[in-house]
């Protein structure tokens, strides 16, 4: 699977995670969906301004959702003040998909593959999101960006063979 | 030829604009037309960023002139919303007498060319430059406006659903800076007279079509939509017919006809409250404020919690008379989600009332699970009660009305229900102690029921034995049966 199919699967899950998280544990009021998608755009558009390292955005971003999630599966309803508390982690775990675009756009031959496949990604990650929260619950919100940030991290077959810079 | 880094902003804030205005209308309009349970807003989702991906795809493939060319038959996809997917429908249910799997495509295709054409500017504008600091400049700007450009494109359609010609002159108006940016002075100005005309040809342009969709595709000979807004969570459509008098729809599925309303009030508020006279009841959900006036005649204090404040403006305009409400001195409306009210509010309650649409999309679902019940036996009195509809008769196991009394048995210690063939429903009471029989339940029967079923006790067990709760950890329900009610439906 190429690199940004696999950032837009982690992305979608977090992204989903967060609102299902956020209007089941807080509060279902189209503010909660404001707040979301605007931390989350905040989150990447200063990202855009940090094409350093992937590797410690994906695991900043992981972190942040880790303690938002663990927080939220502690308590199955809470006041909506937590909702304030709560976006910067949302915009931290965005800060990966604009340094990503940052990183590779502006050497790309054809920079419309990389959206699309990062778009077909994401596609794929909200439907897991809503799909794995609604059969297998909480724990798999938690859990499920573990595994495509493992996926994320690991060495891609370029990055292994001999000569090339590490991802 | 790059743009100006600032043409290339302003350009690909107004393609953020468009792009976020386009798919709240494409989710609202396709949410009405296919019915709102999540399985569809999950597949309309799923179809605008498929469309996103297929613009991509093709934006720096194409030249300019291909380019130029598709973005003016987009523009005049756009300036036909929503009229065109509304007679579409209608009319595709019209020759088939009923709806097929023709309707999806043909939804398919109209997504596409809403949404997909508005993906193309990004990777056409940033091919276009190709040294590699440059276009990370242009990527950083351009792409950030886009970013803000949707947002605030969202934001305009969200606060402008009460307004929907307003909205789609903003829209239009947006779609045409856009045109006279991109496609030169000419035919920006063409666009510009068309998306005119399509708002000066009204009937007003946001209603057209609509009453065609009630009258084919939801076979009401006659229908005529006579009030529709959208707030943030749903399209409100009151429509008058001869089957069904005046109705309250939401996002396409019907929630209350005015035939209705009393019997789903009787059992629900003015049965328990009858028997109880508590001294402090609140109301969650009942967006048309009906049961108010009569509840709070029964009650010491009443509360009522609704969401959605366009819902209550409805109802106060097509339900509910507010002359009955403005004498209320012991009422206090809340407008919020109710799981957030019971979880901050330090008061206990005689009697909770949970009049809410069954649970097709996750946002109702979490309010039908048994954290939820035990939310609502934490804020009850010792003997305060908790008056549930359970959006159908008893049926098998596996559906709705049996796996809310799952939930609710799992929580309460005392559940009574009944079954009522005048209402097409059953209603469920819990409590830890219920403080009235099923002979005194039996004996509130509404002056019409032809037949009542009380259950209680073993009975209740034996009837439910097999369900399973509806929990925050298991939602499956609200998939399954949207799944089934699609494809039921359309295939």
């Amino acid at each position: 699977m190429p690199r940004p199919r696999r950032l837009g699967l982690h992305l979608g899950l977090l992204q989903f995670g967060y609102l299902l998280a956020l209007q089941r544990g807080v509060s279902a009021a189209a503010v909660t969906y404001a707040l979301v998608l605007g931390a989350w755009l905040l989150g990447s558009l200063i990202g855009l301004w940090l094409p350093g390292p992937q590797r410690r955005l994906v695991l900043l971003g992981l972190a942040a959702h880790l303690a938002a999630h663990a927080w939220l599966l502690a308590h199955d309803f809470v006041s909506p003040t937590w909702l304030v508390a709560l976006l910067p982690a949302i915009a931290t775990s965005a800060l990966l998909g604009g340094g990503f675009f940052a990183r590779v756009v502006p050497t790309a031959t054809r920079t419309g593959p990389i959206f699309a496949a990062e778009t077909d990604g994401f596609l794929a990650g909200m439907l897991l999101a809503v799909l794995g929260y609604a059969f297998l619950g909480r724990w798999f919100s938690l859990l499920a960006p573990l595994l495509t940030a493992a996926l994320l991290l690991a060495p891609t077959r370029r990055s292994l063979s001999p000569g090339a810079r590490p991802a | 030829m790059p743009l100006s880094p600032r043409r290339l902003a302003l350009v690909l804030g107004l393609v953020g604009v468009g792009f976020g205005g386009a798919q709240q209308l494409l989710l609202r309009e396709f949410a009405a037309l296919l019915y709102g349970e999540e399985v569809v807003l999950l597949l309309v989702a799923c179809v605008a960023l498929a469309a996103a991906s297929l613009g991509y795809r093709l934006g720096d493939r194409w030249t300019p002139r291909t380019h130029a060319r598709l973005l003016l038959l987009a523009l005049l996809v756009q300036f036909a919303w929503p009229a065109a997917p509304r007679w579409s429908v209608a009319g595709l249910c019209l020759l088939r007498g009923g709806t097929g799997p023709e309707l999806l495509l043909v939804l398919l295709v109209f997504a596409f060319a809403l949404t997909s054409p508005f993906a193309v500017f990004l990777p056409a504008l940033l091919s276009s430059e190709t040294d590699p600091s440059r276009r990370l400049a242009a990527l950083r700007w351009g792409y950030g406006a886009e970013l803000l450009g949707f947002f605030l494109g969202s934001a305009l359609a969200l606060l402008l659903g009460t307004e929907p010609q307003m909205r789609l002159a903003v829209h239009f108006t947006g779609l045409a800076a856009l045109a006279c940016l991109v496609l030169g002075r000419a035919r920006g100005l063409a666009c510009t007279a068309l998306a005119g005309l399509a708002l000066a040809l009204g009937p007003p342009l946001a209603a057209a079509g609509a009453d065609a969709v009630y009258q084919h595709k939801h076979r009401l000979p006659g229908a005529r939509v006579i009030a529709s807004a959208d707030s943030p969570y749903q399209r409100i459509d009151i429509v008058d017919s001869a089957r069904r008098g005046r109705a309250l729809y939401l996002d396409g599925l019907r929630d209350l006809d005015t035939g209705e309303l009393d019997i789903l009030n009787h059992y629900l508020g003015r049965v328990p409250a009858r028997l109880l006279h508590p001294a402090r009841a609140v109301v969650l959900g009942n967006g048309t404020l009906s049961l108010v006036p009569e509840l709070a005649a029964l009650s010491g204090h009443l509360h009522s919690v609704e969401l959605d404040p366009i819902v209550v403006a409805a109802g106060t305009r097509f339900f509910t008379d507010p002359a009955a409400l403005a004498d209320l001195r012991n009422w206090q409306l809340h407008l919020a989600d109710g799981k957030t009210f019971l979880a901050a509010t330090d008061l206990r309650f005689d009697l909770i009332v949970v009049d809410l649409p069954s649970p097709l999309t996750l946002g109702e679902a979490y309010l039908h699970t048994r954290e939820f019940y035990a939310l609502c036996r934490a804020r009850l009195t010792p003997s305060g009660v908790l008056a549930v509809q359970l959006s159908g008769r008893i049926g098998a196991p596996t559906r709705t009305p049996a796996r809310l009394l799952a939930s609710l048995r799992a929580e309460f210690p005392d559940v009574m229900v009944l079954d009522s063939e005048l209402g097409d429903r059953a209603f469920a009471y819990a409590s830890d102690a219920l403080p009235f029989t099923p002979a005194a339940l039996r004996s509130m029967a509404h002056p019409d029921e032809q037949s009542l079923e009380i259950l209680h006790g073993q009975t209740l067990t034996d009837r439910i034995a097999e369900a399973v709760p509806l929990t925050l950890d298991d939602l499956d329900l609200v998939l399954r049966r949207g799944a089934e009610r699609l494809l039921d439906r359309h295939l």
